[in-house]
């Protein structure tokens, strides 16, 4: 055996597609030192299976369809082209949770009743017979569906047709390397023909800027929404976008909690902007280059997540 | 990478559980086959006007961290780990890794009333932050990583009830194919608190038998009313066999076969004919170059709500054939609720103390089977029964199908 872990051997592998959404200027120079970028705007209503869902899909969910089905028309495949042969592997930000659904939860479940002060009256504590009741009917039950981390891979799933195998993790751009590790070890063994390898984090509300300023000290200005889907296939295929050609990673545990994360020696530091997404951004970011013919030569990028994962990658344009 | 495209065979040298019935795996073994319910009026906190007022909570443990999950997984992986190795972890940490299914970490309520005062300021040190909201899930798996030393990344699966299932066919998947030597897989989940029955409740899946716990979870049963929540953490040390066989440990059981797929039907139902699952059973057979004949009994997902049980028996119908009446089915949600992410991996240390002890645990509460749930039920009491290999099924929230095959070790 091998004396220490390698995640593959099975590379080269082909990206044959991405589709991405974020706010405006995404790529542009600097983009991840900007301090407080636009709301990211689209609409996926129109490309939906079925617009009834729309009511189940929280935001993420609505991003990680749009730009699946983005990855898939640049791919040139078609939706009935997928199927069993097709896993679909995914990386969830943190579990957002939207200011108004807050504020709701929050005014009908203290002790004192809506409408308070929350500066004047500190002592006021949580009451279960208020949110048995006033709270949780004012609530729509659909909003359960869109806690849920694991439902932007049901929404791709079914506005894609995919039934083959899936992997679901998050909440950090570790993650996503793991993501990108299962679905090349599925497509190397034969398991799927496709792999639509995805992430999404839904980052600008209170929930998930709370989390991120807790767990790492970090700014929790400057977050952005994010989805990143690229589709990759082990056939050799002569329009192929690029080719993962080196995929190596490192790991020491962290308790982020416990020690806050030195990236200060490092080239690049992720998951501060676009969570989980960003490792995928970087890889889109050189296809569009590539492909508006700005940037030919293989691309290699070494990195590290906040939770003590090292990666290196080159990308062979 | 594997020799020459050899597969290793996995094997299962330690298991750890905390669960509504009991802190270890023996004690968990004992009440499982005694047929005991670990379902009793929430003892949490009071539920006021939720219409349901019970759950199976884990009983007896001191909780070591705000987040009962970390407190769960960490009890439970120690209890496998020391299975597996005593006190003398014998492993190439760069050869080993964590797969664990996990539950949403979401944020309690009394810690929102309370961090919203603040304006959701972070505590000043970090420490702090353990007994803030609850935590974010990826750090039970960097805190589990760094306690036994494993420098491979962790799997984490957050595929809702079929996550542990996942956590352990992914490392299944990794030591088979020579990538590692040695995966600690599991799960552990808890969504006993305000914010978790809350929700369930109000999408109607929870039992409202709130006058008799203990008969609400009831899988299969005409009168089903929906599931029990349970919570706790199983784990399982898994090896290559060489691996094992050069330390001289000792064998419980194998891992023979995995697969997953998507339903794409339904946000909240099942495919009505469990195609999706069916077609996950039969690639799991496949992967563990069995067929359906050679099943000795199934270990089901059954969770007791009106749609996903139908599903999964419809599935078992089709996959079994002639033998849909001598093929066992038992469900260990009769007895410990769902333990949501955690559920595959304690009902496959179930499924494992079942083959070790050559007897199958009883559907508890089942009386009355319902006309669409036909299947060869264990009802009521444990049977003794040679089996050699079972089938454990988990399906998740919107279509998510995980199988696994063990079996008994020669």
């Amino acid at each position: 055996m091998d004396p220490r872990f390698r995640p593959l051997s099975e590379l080269p592998i082909n990206i044959i597609g991405v589709g991405y959404l974020g706010p405006d200027g995404l790529f542009a120079q600097n983009t991840h030192a900007q301090q407080d970028m636009a709301e990211t705007a689209f609409d996926v209503r129109p490309l939906l299976r079925d617009r009834k869902s729309f009511k189940f899909m929280a935001k993420q969910d609505q991003m990680a369809v749009y730009a699946s089905l983005k990855a898939i028309e640049n791919s040139g495949l078609e939706v009935s082209d997928l199927g069993d042969n097709t896993g679909l592997y995914f990386t969830v930000g943190t579990i957002p949770f939207e200011q108004k659904h807050l504020d709701l939860l929050y005014d009908k479940s203290v002790e004192s009743g809506p409408g308070l002060n929350v500066s004047d009256k500190p002592e006021h504590t949580f009451s279960m017979q208020r949110f048995s009741t006033d709270a949780l009917n004012s609530l729509n039950p659909l909003l359960t569906f869109k806690c849920l981390p694991n439902m932007p891979v049901f929404h791709v799933s079914y506005n894609l047709g995919i039934t083959g195998s899936y992997y679901v993790t998050y909440p950090g751009a570790g993650q996503w390397l793991q993501t990108l590790q299962r679905a090349l070890f599925d497509l190397a063994n034969d398991k799927v023909e496709y792999a639509v390898v995805g992430a999404v984090a839904d980052q600008r509300n209170p929930l998930v800027r709370h989390h991120v300023q807790r767990s790492y000290s970090a700014s929790r200005d400057g977050l952005i929404d994010s989805a990143c889907v690229l589709v990759l296939s082990k056939h050799r295929d002569a329009d192929a976008l690029a080719q993962l050609d080196q995929f190596d990673i490192d790991y020491s545990p962290q308790n982020t909690l416990c020690q806050a994360p030195d990236l200060s020696k490092e080239k690049r530091a992720f998951d501060f902007v676009a969570g989980p997404v960003d490792p995928s951004l970087w890889i889109a970011e050189h296809l569009v280059k590539s492909t508006e013919g700005r940037k030919k030569k293989p691309q290699y990028m070494q990195f590290s997540t906040l939770d003590g994962i090292r990666a290196e990658l080159r990308l062979n344009l | 990478m594997n020799v020459k495209g050899m597969k290793y065979k996995v094997v299962i040298t330690g298991m750890g559980a905390v669960t509504p019935i009991g802190n270890t795996v023996a004690e968990f073994s004992e009440a499982m086959f005694a047929g005991v319910s670990g379902a009793q009026a929430l003892t949490r906190f009071a539920p006021c006007e939720l219409s349901t007022g019970f759950a199976a909570e884990v009983k007896n443990l001191k909780d070591k961290y705000k987040d009962v999950k970390i407190t769960y997984a960490e009890q439970a992986a120690a209890e496998a780990m020391s299975q597996a190795f005593g006190t003398e972890l014998d492993y190439n940490p760069l050869r080993a890794q964590l797969s664990i299914g996990i539950g949403l970490e979401l944020f309690s309520m009394p810690d929102l009333i309370l961090s919203r005062q603040a304006d959701f300021v972070a505590p000043s040190e970090h420490i702090d932050a353990m007994s803030f909201l609850n935590t974010p899930s990826d750090l039970c798996a960097h805190m589990l990583s760094d306690a036994y030393h494993f420098k491979v990344p962790p799997m984490v699966h957050i595929s809702a009830c079929a996550a542990s299932t996942d956590a352990i066919g992914t490392a299944f998947d990794a030591i088979q194919m020579g990538r590692v030597d040695l995966v600690l897989a599991g799960g552990t989940d808890s969504m006993i608190n305000p914010m978790g029955l809350g929700g369930f409740s109000r999408i109607g899946a929870l039992s409202t038998r709130n006058e008799e716990p203990t008969l609400a979870s009831r899988p299969f049963a005409q009168d089903r009313d929906g599931f029990v929540l349970g919570e706790g953490a199983g784990f399982f040390v898994l090896e290559s066999l060489q691996h094992a066989q050069a330390r001289g440990a000792n064998i419980i059981a194998e891992v023979s076969g995995y697969a997953n797929t998507l339903d794409a039907y339904s946000v909240s139902d099942p495919h009505p004919e469990g195609g999706g699952a069916l077609r996950a059973m039969q690639a799991a057979l496949k992967c563990a170059e069995l067929d359906y004949k050679a099943i000795s009994a199934v270990n089901a997902h059954g969770t007791s709500t009106e749609k996903n049980d139908p599903a999964e028996a419809k599935a078992l119908q089709t996959l079994l054939g002639e033998r849909v009446s001598d093929v066992p089915v038992s469900s260990t949600k009769s007895m410990i609720g769902h333990l949501i992410s955690a559920s595959g991996a304690v009902e496959s240390i179930a499924v494992v103390e079942c083959l070790r002890q050559q007897r199958l645990h009883p559907t508890l509460n089942l009386h009355e089977v319902a006309k669409d749930c036909q299947l060869n039920h264990v009802m009521q009491e444990s049977i003794p029964f040679e089996l050699e290999h079972m089938l454990k099924n988990s399906f998740g929230f919107g279509g998510k199908n995980a199988c696994l095959v063990f079996s008994v070790h020669p």
